[in-house]
């Protein structure tokens, strides 16, 4: 019985994906208008986006009874197609091709988390309450949206630094501490992100002249 | 289990001896549940205190962030290591990855609505004022 839907299952993925490709064939030129190819193909996106909304599924559901597992397989398939209405399978919704740069970007925020939290903590712990609050425009060397919400949202993210307002290629940063607003952490965490979305760098200095 | 190990060491029972066999893996688990738990409660704790403390809106923003990232995610591992590997600590892990990206984007929002609005911030060295002059 389990088998049997298994390969039901696959008939109908390959057959999905080969309609994928047969599209991306006929419309290649709009989808090339579309589509940013720049990070990967087409199928690419869509087949790592279709692995990610399994294995969410399969987390958050745990079940494995046949009529489930055929409702996760609909609404997969009914989520890559709002998405490919919608024209937005690109990098920015299947960012998997940077996993492992990702996760490393990470582990290295999560240590600047740490180093920032024992900052605020100990002002805030402070008899006197000694804080110098400053506010500095610190420039982005992201070329990508992504890659510069990833960098805004770590400002945020890093407590006693909180992004306020973008402006061209500036974030306007609020900082607890005047010792936080030093523009070489910035420019590190910055960089960090960057590469984090696999952009390839291009120097701070040459991007602010 | 905490409970077993105490009843075991109380009793005079000839038995005792043979019911103090620990499972010192749920011992070491219990042990880390309970340190990150003191420590997320200790940086929540701290982030009410400064939110109480600060003087303007901006600067208690960030005490705010500091019960978003370490509180919460201090909590939330003390949760996924008294879970054990399952379903349930894939789930709170999710939960945790959600939160990191969801509280400083709500933050942000916050933030520039207020600057977009024209709330000043207090700039410079601040230092909190003594008890008779706040009278």
């Amino acid at each position: 019985m389990a088998l049997n839907l298994l390969q039901i299952y696959e008939k109908v993925i390959v057959s999905a994906f080969a309609l994928c490709v047969c599209k991306l064939k006929t419309f290649r030129k709009t989808l090339s208008l579309t589509y940013n190819f720049k990070n990967g193909s087409f199928l690419r996106f869509v087949v790592s986006l279709t692995l990610a909304l399994a294995a969410t599924w399969l987390m958050l559901s745990g079940y494995f009874k046949p009529m489930l597992l055929t409702l996760g397989v609909i609404s997969i398939a009914t989520v890559i197609g709002l998405c490919h209405r919608m024209k937005i399978i690109d990098f920015e919704t299947a960012p998997y091709q940077t996993t492992v740069r990702s996760i490393r970007y990470f582990a290295w925020l999560f240590i600047e988390i740490v180093k920032a939290n024992m900052q605020v903590v100990k002002a805030v712990l402070n008899v006197n309450l000694e804080i110098s609050p400053t506010l500095v425009r610190v420039p982005m060397p992201q070329t990508t949206d992504i890659g510069r919400t990833i960098f805004a949202n770590s400002i945020t993210l890093t407590p006693g630094t909180v992004s306020v307002d973008m402006e061209d290629d500036e974030i306007l940063v609020h900082a607890l501490l005047s010792e936080m607003s030093d523009p070489d952490d910035f420019k590190e965490m910055g960089e960090r992100a960057a590469w984090s979305v696999g952009e390839t760098h291009i120097p701070l200095e040459n991007k602010v002249k | 289990m905490m409970i077993d190990l105490m009843l075991a060491a109380s009793s005079s029972h000839p038995e005792a001896e043979l019911a103090l066999h620990i499972d010192w893996l749920e011992l070491l688990r219990w042990c880390l549940t309970v340190v990150f738990m003191g420590a997320g409660l200790f940086f929540v704790l701290a982030g009410t205190l400064g939110v109480l403390r600060l003087p303007d809106f901006y600067t208690r923003l960030h005490a705010a962030g500091m019960t978003d990232t370490l509180g919460a995610e201090l909590i939330l591992l003390a949760l996924i290591v008294q879970s054990g590997f399952s379903q349930m600590s894939l789930k709170l892990l999710l939960v945790a990855l959600f939160l990191l990206i969801t509280s400083p984007t709500a933050t942000h929002v916050i933030a520039h609505s207020a600057h977009k609005e024209g709330l000043e911030p207090i700039l410079g060295p601040y230092k909190a004022p003594e008890l008779d002059e706040a009278e």
